[in-house]
This record gives C-alpha cells, sequence and structure tokens, in this order.
C-alpha cells in the first residue's frame, strides 16, 4: 500500500461519520528535523453528503533523528496550549500503533498561509515587520515562562523538577547524549561541562514549561503575527531562562549581526521578556544557561552525526550539520565561557 | 592526470544548485539538494586539508603533553602523556592519522579536568595553553561555504 493510501486508510478509520475520505494532495515538508512533517489535504463526505476538506499535519517518528524525543510528550505540550493565549496548531490524534504508518506518528491541524523559515525573516523586505515579529515572540515565550504549571496536559507525561534540581537535570541528560552519540572525543565541550558543573546558576523563582527549542525558525508567522508555536519535542519543566538564553544563541543569530534569531538585539529581546513576565532576568543565570545551551547544541549536532555515521539514516542534513554546526557550535560554546 | 577530488566535488555541487534545484518545485526535495550540495562542498575542503591539519594539530598536542608532564601531579596521567608523545609517527593515511588524534584528544580532556584542579603559576600557564589550543583546534576545522566558482 503507497503511503498515501495509508494515510487515506488511517482517516477513514478516524475520522466520525466520514465517508469516501481521500487524500488529494500529500508532501513532506522540511524542517521540525526530529520528526518527519507531513503536509496533508484532505476531503470526505459527512452523513449529510456535505463535503469537508480540512489541512492536517502529520509528525511522524523517524528512522532517525538529531533528537531523541518523545512523542507522547510533544503532543501533551500542544495540547497544554491549545486554546491558549499561546498560539499552536490544534493537536487532533496521537497515535502508537505503528500499524497505521509504518511508525508511530500524532496529527494536529494545519495552519495555512503563513511562512515559518528563518530565511524569509532576512529578505530587505521584511525588515520593517522584525521589530512587530519580535516583539510578540517575546511576549509569547513569557506567556509559556508564566502559564501556570499545574493540571497542564504535559504535567501527565513530565516529570517537574524542584527549582533548585532544573540545571543539574537538563546538564545531566544532555551530557548522557554526548556519552551515548560523540564519534570522537570532545574537548571544549567536555570542558563547557565542567565549567558548568563549577559554576551553578541560582534557582528559578518558581518552575516553568521549557518550550527547548525557541527561536525563530520554529513558529509560524505572518508579517508580525505569529500564527503558532511549533517543534515541542524537546520541551520539559524547568528553568523559563534556559529558553530565552537558547533563543539568543549566536547559532540562531542567522544574518551574523548579532541579532537574535535575525530579528533583534538580545538586550532588547531579555527587556521585552522582562516586561511580560514581570521578573528580572538574572544576567549571572542567563550567562550559565547560555553556555549551557551551546553544549546542548552540540549534543544534538553529535546525535545527527552518530546516526548517519552509523547509517540509521541518509538523510545528509544530520551529516551537514555535524560538519558545519559542530565545529561552530564549539567557537560559540569558547565565547560563552569568555575563550574567544 | 585527472581532475583534482575538489575540482570534482565542486563541480558536483554546483551542478545541483546551478541546475537541479531551479527544476525542482517540492521544498523537502529542494532543501534536500541544496545541503547535499553544501556537504559536497564541506567534502571537497577536508579532502584537500584533512592530513595537514591532523598533523599540525597532533604535532602541537605532543608539544602540549610533553610541557605539562612537569606540572602534573598524577603519575598515572604523566605517565600516559609522556607515553602518547613518544608514539611513532603514524603514517599518512587520514584514518590512521585520526586515530592518532582521537587519542591525543581524549587525552587533553583527562588533562585539562586535571590541570583545573592544581594551584600554582605553572599549572595555570598550561591551562591557559590548553584553552589556546581548543580555540586553534576550531579555526582548523572551520569551513567556507562560498558558492565554489
Amino acid at each position: 500500500m503507497s503511503f498515501e493510501a495509508a494515510v487515506a486508510r488511517y482517516f477513514a478509520a478516524r475520522l466520525p461519520n466520514a465517508h469516501d475520505v481521500a487524500v488529494t494532495r500529500l508532501t513532506r515538508i522540511p524542517g521540525g528535523a526530529s520528526r518527519e512533517t507531513w503536509s496533508v489535504d484532505l476531503r470526505w463526505l459527512e452523513e449529510t453528503g456535505k463535503a469537508r476538506a480540512q489541512g492536517v499535519i502529520i509528525r511522524r517518528d523517524p528512522a532517525a533523528s538529531l533528537v531523541i524525543s518523545d512523542r507522547r510528550v510533544e503532543f501533551d505540550f500542544y495540547r497544554s496550549f491549545a486554546d491558549s493565549g499561546v498560539p499552536v496548531p490544534r493537536p487532533l490524534f496521537l497515535e502508537t500503533d505503528p500499524a497505521w504508518l509504518e511508525r508511530p506518528f500524532f496529527v494536529m491541524e494545519r495552519i495555512d498561509g503563513c511562512e515559518s523559515q528563518f530565511q524569509a525573516l532576512l529578505d530587505p523586505g521584511f525588515a520593517p515587520h522584525r521589530a512587530g515579529l519580535a516583539a510578540r515572540m517575546y511576549e509569547i515565550l513569557a506567556a509559556i515562562a508564566t502559564t501556570p504549571i499545574d493540571g497542564l496536559p504535559a504535567a501527565e507525561s513530565s516529570e517537574v523538577p524542584a527549582a533548585d534540581a532544573c540545571w543539574r537535570r537538563e546538564l545531566d541528560a544532555w551530557e548522557r547524549v554526548i556519552d551515548a552519540y560523540e564519534l570522537e572525543p570532545q574537548p571544549i565541550a567536555r570542558a563547557g561541562i565542567r565549567w558548568l558543573r563549577r559554576h551553578p546558576p541560582p534557582p528559578p523563582a518558581r518552575v516553568a514549561v521549557v518550550h527547548g527549542d525557541y527561536r525563530t525558525g520554529n513558529f509560524l508567522y505572518r508579517g508580525e503575527r505569529i500564527l503558532g508555536i511549533l517543534d515541542w519535542e524537546m520541551a520539559h519543566f524547568g528553568d523559563p531562562l534556559e529558553d530565552l538564553a537558547w533563543s539568543l544563541m549566536p547559532a540562531w543569530q542567522w544574518a551574523r549581526d548579532g541579532k537574535a534569531g535575525g530579528l533583534i538585539e538580545p538586550e532588547a529581546a531579555i527587556a521585552h521578556w522582562e516586561a511580560h513576565t514581570g521578573w528580572r532576568a538574572d544576567r549571572r543565570a542567563l550567562q550559565w544557561w547560555a553556555a549551557f545551551s551551546c553544549v546542548k547544541a552540540q549534543a544534538i549536532w553529535l546525535t545527527g552525526a552518530r546516526q548517519f555515521a552509523d547509517g540509521h539514516t541518509q538523510d545528509t542534513l544530520l551529516a551537514f550539520t555535524s560538519y558545519w554546526l559542530s565545529n561552530t557550535q564549539d567557537r560559540f560554546l569558547l565565547q560563552a565561557l569568555g575563550r574567544l | 592526470m585527472v581532475p583534482a577530488v575538489a575540482t570534482v566535488l565542486n563541480g558536483i555541487a554546483r551542478a545541483m544548485l546551478m541546475d537541479a534545484l531551479p527544476q525542482t518545485s517540492d521544498a523537502y526535495r529542494a532543501q534536500s539538494l541544496q545541503l547535499d550540495a553544501a556537504l559536497l562542498m564541506c567534502c571537497a575542503q577536508e579532502f584537500d586539508r584533512a592530513a595537514a591539519r591532523l598533523a599540525e594539530e597532533n604535532l602541537a598536542l605532543v608539544e602540549l603533553f610533553t610541557a605539562a608532564a612537569a606540572v602534573v601531579e598524577d603519575p598515572a596521567l604523566r605517565d600516559a602523556l609522556q607515553a602518547r608523545a613518544a608514539d611513532d609517527s603514524p603514517g599518512l593515511l587520514v584514518s590512521a592519522l585520526h586515530a592518532r588524534n582521537r587519542a591525543l584528544r581524549a587525552l587533553l580532556i583527562d588533562l585539562h579536568a586535571h590541570v583545573e584542579q592544581l594551584g600554582g603559576a605553572a599549572a595555570q600557564a598550561i591551562d591557559e595553553r590548553i584553552w589556546a589550543e581548543l580555540e586553534a583546534s576550531t579555526r582548523r576545522r572551520q569551513l567556507d561555504l562560498a558558492m565554489p566558482s
């Protein structure tokens, strides 16, 4: 059975009272590298005979990936913010049975008429929208950070750490990833990890939702509007400064002009975040999370390199990240440690 | 004489970007083509410089270990540094140079962690020298992704 036929068969089974379910368009889309992302145009007839159509996104577990993550966790964070002030695509189905599409996946509504690629932000024609989009980006990040975590669906699948355990939990986890996936010794990452352990940050005032990959390229936008925050596969509960530091990382300063995400000066971004959270971003803690972000990113690039080297995938994205980003990330870590 | 490896790989990359990419309407395929071409350009540069880069770095690490042996207080680590520095040349195969580089950089991690625990000006000087070598190692590995001519 073709993939398209398998997709149609799945929705025919899942959509209530639907007849003549057809996939009219199926395309794989770039981005969201932790899972295969498929855009699907669906058409069906209701019991009354009324024709219906809807666009959906399928996020299918990959054969190999940059990030080894739990689809249930990602799905539950989408559920946590559905119909909230944090815009996300509406999650529809979580399917763990590999019988349908060979591997588990989840489905969410597609948001049409918008852009996600960061390259479009760098176009000179987009310049008038950058400040407004950046303001909205950090307003939403503040909304994520200040969302009360009690009762969130995400708490069903993700542990809530004690405030003073946040940094160690994340650092331990990503060090284990480096231990497991490095193809060769990483003296800069190891020096960074030792520095991080010698200089722990103060605990956050409160434990918050951390998106885990909050940056330009991971949200849908149209002009200055943000229509959907995507790629929650690394979301967890922790120190909200982790997200702020990650969003400011030089790796995402696409134009190499010092602007976070190609949009805004880091201090201006911090000011937006502080204004909307009502919290002060402790600069020493932020420096710690900046260095941590470099270690975490390196762990991700090393995972991709290992997956490619071991033959789990032919996706050249994973090989390219190791050739290009791994060394660049080492330089960013040296910079964060004041060694460059 | 055959065309140099870098010439061949860059030529393929250029054909992918200039000929195949404009014919591709599928966004996923277009991104894959761009990444494939960029990876070929990386491989072209690495092929040409790999032996020189690794030999230079291996020599720098041996010199560093020789200097550090006088400062190290752990006898086992000192012996390891001296033994590793005394290894004969592994030859000119990139795979052999790479294997030696991996062994040297693994020992560099142990040395750095040890030196960080020591006090005194001599240990501090070795620590600074290690950081300088780490920075130099990233410069040796930098790649240029400008479109091949």
